[in-house]
């Protein structure tokens, strides 16, 4: 499908943008407007675009608060997982025997617990918190990297440049540097495109269920489940948050399916 | 050949289901500090903490723990609630049936909802059908289910008042939360649909019973889908543990008592016991199912070697 990705683009960046710079925009996430509580959205004054919430907080402001709750998560979680699984799966590749095993072991064990279930429990037991919540996805989400790196060096390994750097006497670390990453990079970038989507409502799912950030920091999760509380009276609540959630989703998951398009990533994993 | 390939596969879910039993066994010892002293509170007398951690057994050596944790399940014994005192399996299994309809429900919709579309996407590939079902896909990719499931209950529940809110009561109160379920799956596969007739409609054996002048529908339905169907099938296997994960959040914003729901409850109580078991119900299932997938794909199709 060939999609025009200039509009994604711009409001991936839109959102990246206001995260960046909302400490210092004029915002007040927090600041309690008795007057105004559960307001419906109005002109013509920014922070009430998109009304107020049961505290009387502008909702507005607790949107931008959030993407930068969701978008350092996804950032952090998926830098994690793609510099540790892709570590993993390149040593276990290039090693081969006894330590390929342990890895593939221990991929196809965390394979085998259905999608977010695992971080969810996770996340569960070691307790509330934005800390926490990174940690639960960070222990579920290197797999998916490691797999792939694994399985696109194993395609490398024995490549003549690789072996002629062999050859040379190249110290393995510079050989997997210099020789296999590069080669390695374009699914690896794909898979952390579509890893950042999951992220991002997998951070919103775990402050859904009130195992994410703690009150008062906002996440567009924790908006949703405080709105369905209100939702006959204040269907805003809901929706601003749930919008930007399918906004950002939807725009990483177009520039993703583009990039992959572009890369051709089917040709190389037709060859794995 | 069948026997060898299914023997070495059992062997290898046995295998994959003894680890799962390990990760989860080790979950407790995740919990910061002392997980008897989270549950109890730190006001808790010494004599109670001592009584629930030899009731845990978090007295004995870790090995040895561990061996009890795994006997204990193949007995069925996944421990006592720390709440109500009852057996934790008996919760599960009254439990288990309000999530096995729901999965089923959504399963169900997802296929009718995945199949036309798919189909209807691949066969006039690129037309105005094939864009909008796939713009309608990548949609469906894109919203979580805590976010449709509050956008139904306030359009059909609030506005319309078609559906109840929430709750499990008769075959109306399944509609809501099956259908928020099953939208992620239904979008998964129909671009799998999709993606598959595609290849199949390539093939000589359709264009030999186009030339035999055989009905478009005959073609499709009895030549073309039957083919396409296998990987959409091995989709479905592997998809149905998201579906199963995706069902505690569903459960939980639709009030329906399942498994889910009583996962996230205890994990709210502490109640740790419980949360272990409802992970390691999931992922057993989700062994299983895929298990047998792989079971009946090779059944269904002979082109399938196994010594490959």
């Amino acid at each position: 499908m060939k999609a025009n990705y200039t509009m994604p683009m711009f409001i991936l960046f839109a959102w990246i943008a206001l995260a960046l710079f909302a400490p210092v925009l004029p915002l007040h996430p927090d600041h309690i407007a008795l007057d105004k509580i559960l307001l419906s959205p109005t002109w013509p004054e920014w922070s009430q675009w998109l009304g107020y919430d049961d505290l009387g907080r502008s909702i507005s402001a607790r949107l931008i608060m959030g993407a930068r709750t969701s978008l350092s998560v996804a950032v952090i979680v998926v830098t994690i997982s793609f510099l540790l699984g892709t570590f993993l799966g390149l040593m276990g590749a290039w090693l081969g025997g006894f330590w390929d095993k342990c890895l593939v072991m221990v991929v196809d064990l965390f394979i085998a617990f259905p999608g977010i279930l695992l971080a969810i429990a996770l996340a569960g037991l070691l307790g509330p918190g934005l800390m926490n919540a990174v940690i639960a996805l960070s222990i579920v989400s290197w797999v998916g990297f490691a797999r792939l790196a694994r399985v696109q060096t194993l395609t490398i390994k024995n490549r003549d440049h690789v072996n002629a750097a062999q050859a040379l006497g190249t110290p393995d670390f510079v050989i997997a540097i210099k020789h296999i990453l590069p080669l390695i990079m374009a699914p690896l970038i794909i898979e952390a495109t579509f890893a950042f989507a999951g992220v991002v409502i997998a951070e919103a799912g775990l402050s859904f269920l009130g195992l994410g950030v703690q009150p008062p920091a906002a996440s567009w999760g924790s908006m949703i489940r405080d709105g369905t509380r209100y939702m006959l009276v204040a269907p805003h609540m809901v929706l601003a948050p749930g919008f930007a959630i399918l906004s950002l989703v939807l725009c990483i998951n177009l520039l993703g399916d583009t990039l992959r398009d572009k890369m051709d990533i089917r040709e190389i994993e037709k060859t794995a | 050949m069948f026997l060898n390939y299914l023997i070495k596969r059992l062997f290898s879910a046995v295998f994959v289901l003894l680890g799962i039993t390990t990760l989860v066994f080790l979950l407790i010892h995740l919990v910061p500090g002392d997980p008897v002293e989270v549950m109890l509170g730190e006001t808790a007398r010494p004599a109670d903490r001592e009584a629930l951690r030899h009731a845990l057994g978090l007295d004995l050596p870790v090995l040895q723990q561990w061996w009890q944790y795994l006997t204990g399940i193949a007995h069925f014994d996944l421990g006592e609630s720390l709440h109500s005192k009852r057996a934790v399996s008996q919760l599960l299994m009254e439990r288990l049936p309000a999530t096995a309809i729901l999965s089923i429900a959504s399963m169900f919709i997802a296929i009718v909802i995945a199949l036309p579309l798919g189909i209807l996407a691949a066969v006039y590939k690129d037309s105005i059908w094939d864009k909008s079902a796939m713009v309608t896909a990548m949609l469906g990719v894109s919203i979580p289910n805590f976010v449709m499931g509050p956008l139904l209950i306030l359009i059909f529940a609030l506005w319309l008042g078609w559906f109840p809110v929430s709750g499990k009561e008769g075959f109306a109160s399944l509609i809501l939360p099956a259908f928020t379920l099953g939208t992620a799956l239904a979008a998964i596969l129909s671009r799998m649909v999709r993606a598959s007739m595609l290849e199949v409609l390539q093939e000589d054996y359709i264009r030999a019973a186009r030339a035999r002048g055989l009905t478009e529908f005959h073609v499709l339905g009895l030549h073309a889908l039957r083919n396409a169907a296998l990987p959409v099938i091995t989709i479905l296997g592997m998809q149905f543990g998201a579906l199963l994960a995706g069902a505690v959040i569903t459960e939980t914003i639709f009030a329906w008592p399942g498994i889910g729901q009583l996962m996230i409850e205890s994990i709210q109580k502490r109640d740790y016991p419980i949360v272990q078991a409802c992970v390691l119900l999931i992922s057993f299932t989700y062994v299983l199912i895929n298990l047998l997938t792989d079971l009946i794909y090779i059944k269904l199709d002979p082109r399938v070697k196994l010594d490959q």
